[in-house]
């Protein structure tokens, strides 16, 4: 039994992608404790639940752009289909829609982005980058147009104050065992895309077709069909952090999500995820979000300019990209060795 | 008096403790085909290489042209004039074959460049030498062949006095094989010599003037003009020689029927392939293979004439989803187009479980057993975390133990012996045998096929798209090649 554990352990720490996953899992704590002792307040109980709150938007996003980032592709859309949810949900809340069926609606008008950028990069092989740059576009433009050009104003106006806090709470200022409601919305997300990427046929596929397209296809991989369902995770992660910062501000932004497909990638390579496709653990993500929320939460409590905070982020990103291309160059030297 | 081009005098290469090049002596004359058959690898690009730069050598000379060219105690890393004609062009794609052969030419010196008179040149060159190319040809426009003799040209232009061909016959047809080695006797007789690299010692024996059998960094044997018969280099690689198929194809009704079927380059074809049966199809155009491969993965369509399998129609729709229909697939380079070399052996062995077993979240307990099954015959490569590392033979053996594991009932294989060298080909068969023991029919397309014949039941060949002649075991020494 003793031997059955030791080598469920050795099998985890020797899964590929583990060392990646560990070094961020290790800058995180190296980072906490370092802000930690520059300023006590870090540790507080208050900051830690402030802090997994907020990472938990980071978190959602870094799994949708991991997901595009493993298949070898990238969704620059992810952003603007943040503020699209936000909007038309905001704005059909203040019209007196039920909560729910707004919710629906942004989740629909969310999905058809995804299968959009799917049905583009897969079937038609344009460029990710290309394709995915027309959506967010096409997903800002949709969030400027639903209200006219305007925010809305507080969802609590059409659906009721008691109803706009519940909305509120569910998503955002709510909590359970203690800790934000985001966070749980967040964490069970996580472990179920985390399930399929890493126990199913889907996350095989996925796997197969940021490898080796052509082995997949050869191999009976339908690369659309996965293509599509990598952007719908995506534009399903878009879809609940929109909601999330429709709670969090009460009413509907059009700006929401501005630049946040940009922290997707971030999270996912400080964790380990190859932006060149094929490698890289989910659970990487999750301490790559960390890492970037720690980093802002921490250097916003010791004072720390916005500037020197992107420059220190900046640099993180570039160093986490830098590793992955080193580590892959080092197999290149070594096959060719062999 | 003969010439001597090159000599290597007991040449030893020893890279990372590994002796690559051992204590290897080698010898070519002007004007002379130099055959070479690699029994096994292990030092053969090395060698390719040294022959072209003259790079470190840990002991031994190098005389090239009549001077010494390296030594163990001096190496200046200088290019011997040796071109090197590959499955891989050496010609830039985007440009005409004038601009290959004489403006990317060093010394070439005109600013303005007038096609007019660079495609005459071109054409009087090609002449003098005998080579009939279309000069007017963009480069990838131009056939394999027509490709090898624009290179056979560049390196006549170049003055280049040793040409290597490495492999021809992994991209040639058999016909344009034949024209080829035509050229190249033209060439030889320009005082030119040729060294001709070959899987297929048949092949190489057809068209060298001597042959060396270079094994584990050393040329063990070399072979003059009396000697080059099988029952000469048999002794040599008597490993190579293995009883033939130890199957026995039940003559029952066929699992896969091609009925008169038109396609691209099809033109009629029409065949049956036997449950546990090896058929292999010599396609003497270097043309059908992919037509095959096109029409039984559902990417192509059949203009006329059926494809049944087990009796029921193979539809492009059922073509499409290939894996479920039982029919598997390994195209010729299958280790660049099978593998997903950043993925586990596990996971690349056990890629195609989750079709086998029809679900899709597959229990631990599955991979073990399959891990314990395995592991005898694959040993510790089973563990490894990515295949990126593997040698070249278990990359390939890790294919077909996938397809051992998936039991289709018909394999499909282009040109399987078209990489690798004795070792790995043997490796292969044996590989083909144990598929084939376990039922699944297995076909063979391929343009040359000299070693497929040890494993198969029967032999078509091809011309044109259809079928002009057909063998069966009994008959192949027959086959007049």
């Amino acid at each position: 039994m003793k031997e059955n554990k030791q080598s469920a352990v050795k099998r985890l720490l020797g899964t590929r992608g583990m060392g990646a996953v560990i070094t961020a899992f290790a800058g995180l704590i190296i980072i906490y404790v370092a802000f930690g002792i520059i300023d006590r307040n870090v540790f507080s109980g208050q900051n830690v639940m402030n802090l997994l709150r907020s990472m938990s938007k980071y978190l959602l996003i870094g799994v949708g752009q991991s997901y595009l980032l493993i298949t070898g592709n990238i969704d620059l859309s992810i952003g603007s289909m943040v503020g699209m949810s936000a909007m038309v949900s905001a704005t059909l809340m203040t019209m007196g829609i039920h909560p729910m069926v707004a919710i629906t609606v942004a989740l629909i008008c969310c999905l058809c982005c995804g299968v959009v950028n799917g049905i583009l990069v897969g079937k038609f092989k344009l460029p990710p980058f290309i394709a995915t740059l027309g959506t967010m576009f096409v997903s800002r433009g949709a969030a400027y147009m639903v209200n006219n050009n305007r925010n809305t104003d507080a969802i609590a106006t059409g659906i009721g104050k008691e109803a706009g806090d519940r909305f509120q709470n569910f998503f955002y200022y709510g909590k359970t065992l203690g800790i934000f409601n985001t966070f749980w919305i967040a964490l069970i997300l996580f472990l179920v895309f985390f399930f399929l990427l890493s126990k199913t046929r889907t996350g095989r596929h996925i796997y197969a077709i940021g490898s080796n397209v052509d082995a997949a296809k050869l191999s009976g991989v339908n690369v659309v069909n996965t293509t599509i369902k990598a952007y719908l995770v995506s534009s399903v992660c878009a879809c609940v952090v929109g909601l999330i910062l429709c709670a969090q501000a009460g009413m509907g932004n059009m700006e929401a999500g501005n630049m946040y497909e940009m922290y997707g990638v971030a999270a996912g390579v400080i964790g380990g995820i190859s932006p060149l496709g094929g490698t890289g653990l989910l659970l990487g993500t999750f301490a790559g979000a960390a890492v970037w929320q720690t980093l802002e939460n921490g250097l916003n409590m010791i004072g720390a300019q916005v500037g020197i905070q992107r420059l220190v982020i900046g640099i993180i990103v570039v160093f986490s990209v830098l590793l992955d291309v080193v580590v892959r160059s080092g197999n290149f030297r070594k096959k060719a060795n062999s | 008096m003969k010439r001597e081009l090159l000599r290597m005098n007991h040449v030893s290469l020893i890279q990372n403790g590994e002796a690559l090049l051992d204590n290897l002596n080698f010898q070519m004359f002007a004007g002379e085909i130099m055959g070479l058959v690699a029994g096994r690898n292990r030092g053969y690009d090395q060698l390719i290489q040294l022959i072209c730069q003259n790079l470190p050598i840990s002991f031994g000379t190098v005389w090239y042209d009549g001077r010494i060219v390296n030594t163990y105690s001096h190496s200046d890393g200088t290019f011997n004039r040796v071109y090197v004609i590959e499955q891989m062009s050496h010609l830039v794609e985007g440009l005409s074959v004038v601009d290959n052969l004489f403006v990317l030419r060093k010394g070439f010196k005109k600013y303005f460049i007038n096609e007019r008179i660079l495609r005459e040149q071109a054409n009087q060159f090609f002449g003098e030498n005998g080579l009939k190319v279309n000069v007017d040809k963009h480069v990838p426009a131009l056939t394999p062949l027509e490709r090898c003799l624009v290179e056979l040209g560049k390196a006549l232009l170049m003055g280049c006095k040793l040409i290597i061909i490495d492999n021809p016959g992994n991209f040639l047809s058999q016909y344009e094989l034949i024209q080829f080695q035509d050229m190249l006797h033209l060439v030889q007789k320009n005082g030119v010599s040729v060294l001709y690299i070959g899987n297929h010692h048949q092949e190489v024996f057809r068209i060298a003037d001597r042959t060396s059998l270079f094994f584990d960094g050393r040329i063990i044997k070399v072979f003059e003009q009396n000697e080059m018969t099988d029952e000469r280099i048999s002794p040599y690689i008597t490993d190579w020689y293995v009883p033939g198929s130890q199957t026995n194809p039940e003559q029952e009704d066929g699992v896969l029927h091609f009925h008169n079927v038109h396609g691209k380059n099809l033109h009629g074809l029409r065949f049956v392939l036997h449950r546990a049966e090896c058929l292999t199809i010599l396609d003497m155009d270097n043309q059908i293979a992919g037509d095959i491969l096109s029409l039984m993965t559902g990417t192509g369509i059949c203009f006329k004439g059926r494809i049944t399998l087990e009796h029921e129609p193979y539809t492009p729709e059922r073509a499409a989803d290939y894996l479920k229909a039982g029919i598997a697939v390994i195209p010729k380079d299958c280790t660049k187009s099978l593998l997903f070399h950043e993925r586990s052996y596990m996971e690349n062995l056990t890629f195609l479980l989750d079709r086998k077993l029809q679900q899709s979240i597959i229990p631990e307990k599955i991979y073990r057993s399959i891990k314990y099954e395995f592991r005898p015959l694959i040993g510790d490569f089973i563990e490894e975390s990515t295949v990126t590392h593997l040698p070249l033979e278990e990359q390939i053996a890790l294919v077909y133990y996938r397809i051992l594991l998936f039991h289709p009932r018909v394999l499909v294989c282009i040109q399987p012996l078209a990489k690798g060298d004795m070792v790995v080909r043997l490796r292969i068969l044996a590989l083909l045998r144990e598929i084939l023991k376990t039922g699944t029919a297995v076909l063979i397309i391929t343009t040359n096929v000299s070693d497929t014949l040890m494993i198969s039941d029967r032999l078509l060949i091809v011309e044109n798209g259809s079928c002009v002649a057909s063998y069966d075991k009994s008959e192949f020494d027959q086959v007049d090649w």
